[in-house]
């Protein structure tokens, strides 16, 4: 007997695949910007994450005994690897970039189920688990411009050998965030380097805005969540920033440093470990960019996007349950 | 142009309309076979009329619509009845249904009682009778009797005939607008007077120019209806997404259009009521769209209901057999399993795509929860939660999900990135819920009836108990009056009635059979011991013979067979006599005298009591007098309640021999 | 010594005060009848069938409110009972328990009418009243009260009774849920992935 399929019997042509590939595609130029300001680590880090995360995709496929072909080519692999590189410093060398793919694919993603299943961000949970077991080398960032060249780059990749102490320094948010006793114009004028530095992730930053913007006008994630996140982190930065302006960083200083829109358009969008609904997803967003405040302002680590994503994470299911829409004829 | 409003999701899949060439009508010519189901609507099947052998004239009634929802069946051509069975129909589960094969003629007559009218001098109860009689359904696809549908209590102001054909492919309703345009707006204006104060908003998709110009032009001058084009989205042909367009309010769940004054027909139902009551021409045919890669000749056919889709398709020159077919569009229509079924009332497509057209089911990758279904929701539902609920078997919380809400329009799987065949999901979670909701229902008939039996089974012990025990209280009661007749003394006249009604008790109250027998006639005694003694000699033999049975049986022996017979004969002559035993019993009748006596026992001691009562000493009366007082007024009470069983048995024992 | 004292006291002071608020409480919120008993019953397929080797689907609920019976007894009930059961009173899912019967398809009785002698032994034995007949006269089953329990196929003198499994009509007919790629075999992935025409 023929299968009998039920109906639609037609199909938009949207597939997984072309959204994983629009994803990849715009997160381009911020890889190019971060290269450009920071040196060959970051694409070290890039192919490096995807060929081990596809291996390691594969391995455990096949230990789970699922057919390879038809998941690897979902190409979700590929994005998590891309994101966690982005994510991780460009001094970063084999082995953090190794282990948090390790903990990104194995533990966050297949651990629970595979693609679809995993209740956090899969990238942010690597990225996580390295900032609490190498936080030193997690902080490695070389000052704008001031880079190894590629073959240097390549053997401080696998041998950890070079002067690094004369190229890295302490972000921006890191210095803001240490002001000891001084106020930001003080810590400012005294680190041009610091100057510099935010500048390259202003730029940094506004590339992966257009990426996203891109994304959401071809409708790969609605609005809700990364206009929530920006908004609320914005509000967050301004009511504390303008009391004091001397020792809190104001709403352009957090919306332009750090990973805020890498996070905003890239990583809080990934919709496997987000709120489901619309609504939910404003809830979420809102979250996000309130924790990040917090963190960043009065934690212990200079950046927070990757806690307040899985803090986050862990609420999602509670928001799904409380932010389910009305559905039609119910609005009585 | 009033100001529209818009629904909540929706999708844009490629139209393919021009395909069909709509406006253009063709006719196919008669087969020589229709099959006829008798269930084309939603609710009860018709009846059958006639039988196999008949003969039918075209428009014939051959089946009785059955209940307030349900529509008659006619004959679709004249001809030759050969066989009301069950047969393939189309549904998408490609199960059978009851259907009326006819062997057409090829005359093709009418029958003679078909007649035209001019509805003008027809009153409104005689237009309702021939919507009715012609067994007209919503021919949009839902299949609701138009009747019974029109014949609504609630007042409604809005009649909104629906021209929006929003599913690709299909041109078959604007087929019908652009050439039954006047007969649509006259059928409408049918409606509108069945309805009264009610005005008419026509709404067409603005993807058919030329429908929409002929519905203006034919509307002209009617001042109750409005034409109304609205954008082309999918589902906006859906009732409560066309409410949502048009009106701006929402269908409050669980209740239906009439309850907002609005009431939705299709625009080929409406040229339906046209030729039922215009023409006297029941529902016999239909406009249907054949169309698709796979046919060479697509475009719009005129059928007669009953026609088999092989036949179509085969006329129409499509590929066969490769090809899948589709009834209806396709995003909501069906994949037939077996082309060789009956097109009804609600086909309007029969759809043969090529392979490439349709989605290629490739199998389906995981949910992202990337939300695109939710988007594309109309009926604000969160498809990838009732996805994954459906998933795990979740049913209970996949109700609380609203999912019985969704209205299976398929624009959920049309974006789903990762090709889940999300409304199959669905439609398997509302099965089990239905399925489930059904199980209750019987589980609890089930648990009532069997707790009503459990309470019989005791109910009937405890009255066996019940008459044991009255018995026994007789028995004591006579011994008790003895008793009492002895210590009673002071009072001669009392100790002689106790001793009378002690005798008369004993003799009635024991078994009240024996005692009607002592008062009847010496031959009945006489009957009524043989009868009991032959009952008792044939339940012995029986017994016997089934134990000899029984024995021969767990022997193995074989000729059990003729023991069998012989225990069951024995066991009937048995039943027998004790059936002539009960019936003799039954007919004697109890003695009047008895009862009146037992009636004057009663009554007296009531007397006594109530004297006694009266009597009742004070505190000056000494201790021993006190004391025997009491006791008498006991013994006194003790009699009364014995008179009183006695008398209610003799009551009962009558009525019973009266019955 | 002092201390001591106070200690004693005070402690049956409050053993008293707690004693008494308990003693209120249990009286006052005191809950009528066995609900458990109640919400096992629910659970229930109330086939009355007795293959759990109690005289009715109440009767056995009492018994698992006991804890007297494992919750694994009921062939008609199935998978989806025992799980139902297990969620409800926190207890370990079992498999069914293969000496109570086997999990089947729901069936009705069928009486043989020509062949039924009349002897009303169906009749007593149907759990729930869904036979119909008299002394002499054919029996029939009342088809939508027939829970399936198979309890008048053994009483009946000449074998007159079928269990026969109940049509699907396009009525109760619902579709299937979709084959799942998630199946752990690979030999799926070959055939969905090796012939294109699926």
């Amino acid at each position: 007997m023929m299968a009998l399929f039920s109906s639609p019997h037609l199909h938009g042509g949207n597939h997984s695949q072309r959204l994983m590939l629009l994803v990849l595609a715009a997160a381009v130029p911020g890889l190019v910007a971060q290269i450009y300001w920071f040196g060959f680590g970051t694409l070290l880090n890039v192919i490096w994450a995807i060929t081990l995360g596809l291996a390691l995709e594969a391995s455990v496929l096949l230990m789970r005994k699922r057919p390879l072909g038809f998941f690897l080519k979902d190409g979700s692999v590929i994005v998590t690897g891309l994101l966690l590189a982005l994510a991780l410093p460009p001094m970063a060398p084999w082995w953090l970039v190794s282990v948090a793919t390790l903990f990104a694919v194995v533990f966050a993603k297949h651990l629970y189920g595979g693609l679809g299943n995993n209740p956090f961000n899969p990238a942010m949970a690597g990225y996580a688990i390295c900032l609490i077991a190498f936080p030193t080398s997690m902080t490695l960032w070389t000052s704008s411009g001031e880079y190894f060249n590629l073959p240097d780059q390549w053997l401080w990749f696998w041998t950890e050998q070079g002067n690094v102490d004369a190229i890295t320094q302490a972000t921006p948010l890191d210095a803001m965030k240490h002001l000891q006793g001084n106020t930001i114009k003080e810590m400012l004028a005294a680190n041009p380097t610091i100057v510099n530095y935010a500048d390259a992730m202003f730029w940094i930053n506004l590339a992966y805005l257009a990426g996203g913007l891109g994304l959401m006008l071809l409708k790969v994630f609605t609005w809700h969540a990364p206009v929530a996140m920006l908004s609320s982190l914005s509000i967050m930065a301004f009511l504390f920033g303008t009391g004091e302006p001397d020792l809190y960083a104001g709403p352009s200083e957090h919306l332009l440093l750090g990973a805020t829109m890498l996070g905003a358009f890239f990583i809080i969008t990934d919709p496997v470990s987000s709120a489901t609904s619309r609504s939910g997803k404003l809830v979420f967003g809102v979250g996000i960019g309130v924790l990040i405040y917090i963190i960043r302002t009065w934690g212990a680590y200079p950046d927070a996007v990757a806690f307040a994503v899985l803090l986050m994470n862990l609420c999602a299911p509670l928001i799904d349950q409380y932010t389910k829409p009305k559905a039609y004829g119910q609005q009585h | 142009m009033k100001t529209l409003f818009d629904f909540p999701g929706g999708v844009h899949p490629p139209q393919h309309k021009q395909q069909s060439n709509p406006g253009k009508l063709m006719d196919l010519p008669l087969p020589q076979r229709l099959l006829i189901p008798l269930s084309q609507h939603i609710g009860a099947p018709a009846k059958p009329l006639v039988k196999v052998g008949d003969q039918v004239y075209k428009g014939q009634l051959i089946a009785l619509a059955t209940g307030a929802i349900s529509a008659n069946v006619h004959a679709t051509s004249s001809g030759l009845v050969s066989a009301i069975a069950s047969f393939p129909v189309a549904h998408a589960s490609g199960l059978d249904a009851m259907c009326i094969e006819l062997e057409t003629d090829g005359q093709d007559t009418w029958h003679p009682d078909i007649t035209t009218a001019n509805p003008g001098q027809l009153d409104e109860q005689e237009i309702r009778q021939r919507v009715l009689a012609a067994g007209i359904v919503g021919m949009g696809g839902a299949g609701f009797p138009s009747a019974a549908k029109l014949a609504t209590d609630t007042p409604i102001h809005t009649l909104l005939v629906n021209g929006v054909e929003c599913e690709p492919y299909i041109t078959a309703d604007d087929t019908v607008m652009q050439i039954y345009s006047h007969e649509i707006i006259l059928g409408t204006k049918l409606a509108l007077g069945l309805l009264k104060q009610s005005t008419c908003k026509l709404v067409i998709e603005d993807n058919k120019p030329q429908a929409i110009a002929a519905m203006l032009q034919a509307s002209a001058g009617h001042d109750d209806i409005e034409v109304i084009v609205i954008p082309t989205k999918y589902p906006s042909g859906g009732e409560k997404q066309l409410i949502q367009n048009v009106t701006g309010q929402q269908v409050p769940r669980g209740k239906i259009p009439a309850n907002l004054g609005i009431l939705c027909q299709n625009v080929a139902t409406m040229k339906a009521i046209y030729d039922a009551v215009y023409l006297g021409q029941p529902s016999i045919e239909r406009i249907i769209t054949v169309t698709g890669d796979g046919v060479k000749q697509a475009g719009n056919y005129r059928l007669r209901i009953g026609t088999c889709a092989d036949y179509v398709l085969q006329q129409c020159q499509a590929e066969q057999p490769n090809s899948q077919v589709i009834i209806g569009g396709p995003m909501m229509g069906f994949q037939l399993p077996n082309t060789h079924v009956p097109l009804i009332k609600t086909s309007n497509c029969l759809l043969v795509p090529s392979a490439k057209a349709l989605s290629d089911a490739s199998p389906a990758m995981a949910c992202i929860r990337c939300g695109q279904c939710e988007i594309a929701c109309p009926a604000q539902l969160l498809p990838q939660q009732l996805y994954w609920l459906a998933k795990s078997d979740a049913f209970d919380k996949i109700e609380q999900y609203n999912l019985m809400d969704c209205i299976e329009c398929g624009a959920c799987a049309y974006v789903c990135p990762s090709q889940i065949p999300l409304v199959q999901h669905y439609r398997y979670a509302k099965g089990m819920l239905r399925q489930k909701a059904t199980e209750a229902r019987q589980a609890e008939l089930s648990k009532q009836r069997f707790e009503a039996r459990e309470q019989r089974l005791l109910d009937e012990v405890t009255a066996k108990e019940e008459r044991r025990k009255t018995r026994a209280a007789a028995a004591a009661a006579a011994q008790a009056a003895k008793r009492a007749s002895n210590t009673e003394q002071a009072d001669p006249v009392k100790a002689a009635q106790a001793r009378l009604a002690a005798k008369q008790k004993t003799p009635a109250h024991d078994t009240a059979h024996q005692a009607t027998l002592a008062n009847n006639s010496a031959t009945n005694e006489v009957s009524h011991k043989d009868l009991k003694t032959a009952a008792a000699i044939a339940r012995t033999k029986f017994k016997k013979a089934n134990k000899a049975y029984e024995d021969a049986k767990a022997a193995d022996h074989e000729d059990t067979d003729k023991l069998q017979t012989m225990v069951h004969d024995l066991q009937q002559r048995s039943e027998q006599t004790a059936q002539a035993l009960a019936e003799f019993e039954s007919q004697v009748q109890v003695d009047p005298e008895a009862e009146k006596q037992a009636q004057i026992t009663w009554a007296k001691a009531n007397a006594q009591v109530r004297k006694l009562n009266k009597s009742a000493p004070d505190s000056s009366t000494p201790d021993d007098e006190k004391a025997a007082h009491k006791e008498a007024l006991q013994v006194a009470q003790k009699n009364l309640e014995q008179a009183q069983a006695k008398l209610d048995h003799i009551k009962n024992s009558s009525k019973e021999a009266q019955s | 010594m002092d201390i001591i004292i106070f200690a004693i006291v005070s402690l049956t002071l409050m053993a008293l005060l707690f004693g008494g608020i308990l003693g209120y409480a249990a009286k006052r919120l005191k809950v009528e009848g066995d609900p458990i008993v109640d919400q096992i019953n629910a659970l229930l397929p109330q086939t009355q069938c007795g293959q759990c080797g109690h005289p009715g689907c109440r009767p056995y609920a009492e018994a698992i409110a006991q804890q007297a019976d494992p919750i694994n007894l009921c062939p008609p009930g199935g998978e989806t009972t025992i799980k139902a059961l297990a969620d409800l009173l926190d207890v370990e899912v079992l498999s069914l328990d293969a000496e109570a019967g086997v999990d089947s398809v729901p069936k009705i009785a069928y009486i043989r009418e020509d062949e039924c002698i009349g002897c009303t032994k169906c009749i007593q034995a149907c759990p729930v009243d869904a036979i119909l007949g008299a002394a002499k006269l054919m029996h029939t089953v009342i088809v939508n009260e027939c829970t399936g329990c198979d309890l008048c196929v053994e009483p009946c003198p000449v074998d007159c009774i079928d269990m026969l499994p109940i049509p699907i009509t396009s009525q109760t007919w619902h579709w299937q849920k979709p084959q799942q790629l998630i199946a752990t075999d690979r030999q799926l992935e070959q055939e969905i992935v090796g012939d294109p025409s699926l």
